[in-house]
């Protein structure tokens, strides 16, 4: 059975491109552009990884991410942070993730990986198949 | 009687008488009755208290001591003669041997009336003489050739202190000092055959004072005296010595008040030289103007930008000529006569504005072209000299060059432009990335899709890539706007045309998004000169931003709304105003509007948008601004001029 993987992005091009390429590859890919749908979906679909971008709009990534470690079901998919630049990013989830494991909300709230844009096709692959493949 | 003794008798030239101890007459000589007129019958055997006084008795023994008369002796007689009063000196002595009571007595008389009235005349002027002495202001006293005092009068004993008593018989010597005593000590020869002489000397008071007299000493050869007139000079010598002190001091204080003068002159000498040097050396061009509107000061920075000398232009009215091709008041004209209407009719398009220093004073920015070699862009200040009391007496003058402060402007702009285009590359790094990324992915799709043989999928692959590739153009585009001097290319536009335009290109995206697009035109708007190209990139950013304003947060009230409105209010070409309904702005975003490369927008946003736009808007003459409320919209404006900015 194909292993199926959520990307969350608002970005509708980054989505057909990774969507390409996971289908491309034997996984079976599914969207949401916000945070908002990509709950929805992570809840309804259940994927077994989740490609979350960090820099949206109306839900931001890491408030997704919070959202995902707390619910019971789906703190268990890994996640993948996909961001655009990597310096911003990388303090404010250091301290927003001690908030949670401080908060006892979850003992590893850490993403499974990060990627940076411009996604590199190779690299993702490795990388969701270095996560994926523990399984 | 005998002959010869009738004979001597009768030969007395003074009257005679001889008588008995009782008076009785006895003889009389010829004399004596020539002189009272009479008879020898008459005369003898009458008494002589009879004959003389027409008495019945002997007078009385105090009036005549003849009769009983026990020796010889002299007395004096009054007799009335024709009314005048005869005085007779009487001899009377007994005829011969001593005197018995049988004598016969001898009298002989002898008129005196002249030598009495003499006596009573040097008597009556003695006593004149006396008056005087004792009674006169100056100080008298009479002093022998020994220097001894036989008289004084009060006067002087006043002013020496002593009583008149304790100065007569004493010597002048006693009350002089000085070498002065030695004259009254020895014996005044020389002061008796100069006869006169008049001296100042001090003369000794009881208490041991001296006191300053005048004196003059006269020797009185017939009295065998000397007499001195003493003066009290006291005061006068007081007037005397405060007048030459009171000279004096005018004299010193004449001599401080030149010398006070001379120096508060070379005060203000130097004081002018300083101040000329000043003036002179500074490197700010300035003339001064006197209250007659000549000038009275052209310093030699004011030469050297004006080419024009102080010497030809110091005391005329010229000061227009370096300026102006005609003769006009210029600004240092109108200050002093406080002309405000004046002042704002030839100055209004010279950036003028009252001086918020200087009272009265203002300042003005203008291009003249007959200055240096192609022109001077001039900042000038005029000012009014007020006096202490306030009133005007002339002008001051000052110029900056602006050239150099506009090229150092503008470089400093270009420089920061510059600099924010090397922020840019850093800044956008992320947004480029995206592109790749979608450039990149749009690639990996259509080469996917070809091996697919997917015709669909070959188009969202090619869609993706042409998006980016606008994406890229629009960014170098917004670059090249924002980091270069752009002058905008004018053409008369309808503004109302080209917002058309822009809403019919951003439609598609709004109703995507779930916005609605609103208009409100001015139908009266007419062309207004802009440049085509930048004012439609200012109304897509502007709208664009509007609608994602809408869309990004989600909207609080309701569905979005964008609404675009054109007029045009009072001294403008014309206003656009782009309204939305979308999340309004906080502090912070509203702080960080215009600065470079912000943005809310995530991935879409270059954040050159606004600092393009506002740019463009800058170069038009133009005014963006904005108002926002979070949670309940933004509104920005957008403003053009009439006419581009010369």
């Amino acid at each position: 059975m194909r292993k199926s993987i959520l990307i969350i992005d608002d970005d509708p091009d980054v989505v057909l491109y990774l969507s390409t390429l996971l289908e491309d590859h034997g996984y079976r890919a599914l969207s949401a552009s916000d945070g908002i749908e990509g709950f929805s979906q992570a809840k309804s679909e259940n994927p077994d990884l989740i490609l979350l971008d960090l820099m949206m709009p109306a839900k931001s990534g890491i408030s997704l991410l919070a959202d995902l470690k707390k619910d019971e079901n789906l703190r268990k998919i890994p996640v993948i942070m996909v961001t655009g630049v990597s310096g911003e990013t990388g303090i404010g989830i250091e301290s927003f993730l001690q908030a949670l494991i401080d908060d006892g909300v979850c003992e590893d709230p850490e993403p499974a990986g990060y990627l940076e844009k411009p996604v590199r096709p190779e690299r993702l692959l490795r990388l969701i198949h270095g996560v994926l493949g523990n399984r | 009687m005998d002959t010869f003794n009738r004979t001597i008798f009768d030969s007395l030239i003074d009257p005679a008488l001889i008588m008995d101890g009782g008076g009785m007459i006895k003889n009389a000589n010829f004399a004596f009755l020539q002189c009272f007129d009479t008879s020898i019958d008459d005369v003898i055997g009458v008494h002589c208290y009879r004959l003389l006084f027409d008495r019945n008795v002997p007078c009385e023994k105090d009036s005549c001591p003849v009769l009983g008369a026990i020796e010889p002796g002299r007395n004096e007689y009054r007799f009335s003669r024709d009314g005048v009063d005869v005085f007779y000196e009487v001899d009377y002595r007994p005829l011969s041997g001593p005197p018995t009571p049988d004598s016969d007595w001898l009298l002989t008389m002898r008129d005196v009336s002249e030598q009495r009235r003499l006596a009573l005349e040097v008597e009556k002027s003695e006593k004149k003489y006396k008056d005087l002495f004792h009674n006169a202001t100056e100080g008298l006293a009479l002093f022998s050739d020994q220097g001894v005092i036989q008289e004084c009068n009060q006067s002087l004993a006043r002013m020496l202190g002593h009583t008149r008593k304790d100065i007569e018989g004493t010597s002048m010597s006693l009350f002089t000092i000085g070498y002065t005593r030695k004259i009254f000590e020895n014996p005044l020869d020389g002061l008796k055959t100069l006869g006169f002489v008049s001296v100042e000397l001090e003369m000794l008071k009881k208490n041991g004072e001296k006191i300053p007299v005048e004196a003059d000493i006269n020797w009185l050869p017939y009295e065998g005296v000397f007499r001195i007139m003493v003066r009290d000079v006291t005061m006068k010598k007081k007037i005397e010595w405060s007048r030459k002190a009171y000279f004096e001091m005018l004299e010193r204080e004449v001599e401080t008040r030149t010398g006070e003068l001379k120096e508060s002159e070379q005060e203000m000498r130097r004081q002018k030289n300083t101040v000329e040097g000043i003036l002179r050396g500074t490197p700010i061009p300035m003339f001064v103007l006197d209250s007659n509107h000549r000038v009275i000061y052209w310093n030699r920075a004011c030469e050297k930008l004006t080419g024009f000398s102080s010497r030809e232009l110091v005391g005329t009215e010229n000061h227009w000529k370096p300026f102006y091709p005609h003769k006009r008041p210029m600004l240092a004209d109108l200050v002093m006569e406080g002309d405000l209407a004046k002042i704002l009719e030839l100055y209004k398009d010279m950036n003028l504005r009252a001086s918020t220093m200087i009272d009265g004073a203002y300042e003005a920015e203008h291009f003249f072209p007959s200055l240096g070699t192609e022109g001077i862009h001039l900042h000038i200040n005029a000012a009014p000299i007020m006096d202490d009391a306030g009133k005007i007496q002339g002008a001051i003058v000052t110029y900056q060059d602006l050239s150099e402060i506009h090229r150092l402007q503008k470089e400093k702009e270009q420089a920061e432009r510059m600099a924010a285009v090397g922020r840019t590359v850093a800044g956008l790094a992320h947004y480029i990335k995206n592109v790749l990324t979608g450039l990149d992915g749009g690639a990996y799709v259509i080469n996917s899709a070809i091996s697919k043989r997917n015709m669909n999928l070959i188009e969202n692959g090619w869609n993706m890539v042409e998006r980016n590739i606008e994406q890229i153009s629009g960014i170098v585009s917004d670059m090249l706007i924002y980091s270069r001097e752009r002058s905008p290319k004018y053409q008369l536009i309808s503004p109302n045309e080209l917002v058309s335009e822009v809403l019919e290109l951003v439609y598609q995206r709004a109703k995507l998004a779930g916005v609605s697009l609103e208009r409100e035109f001015d139908p009266d708007l007419t062309s207004v000169p802009m440049d085509r190209t930048g004012i439609y990139r200012c109304l897509l950013n502007l709208i664009s931003n509007a609608v994602d304003a809408c869309t990004l947060e989600g909207i609080v009230h309701g569905k979005g709304i964008v609404k675009v409105k054109t007029d045009r209010p009072a001294g403008w070409g014309v206003r656009f105003q782009v309204e939305d309904n979308g999340t309004g702005m906080d502090d912070e975003t509203r702080k960080r509007l215009f600065t470079d490369f912000f943005t809310t927008k995530g991935y879409k946003g270059t954040g050159l948008g606004l600092p393009v736009t506002d740019k463009i808007v800058r170069e038009h003459g133009g005014e963006l601004s904005f108002d926002s409320k979070p949670g309940f919209g933004t509104t920005f404006s957008l403003l053009l001029p009439e006419r581009p900015p010369s």
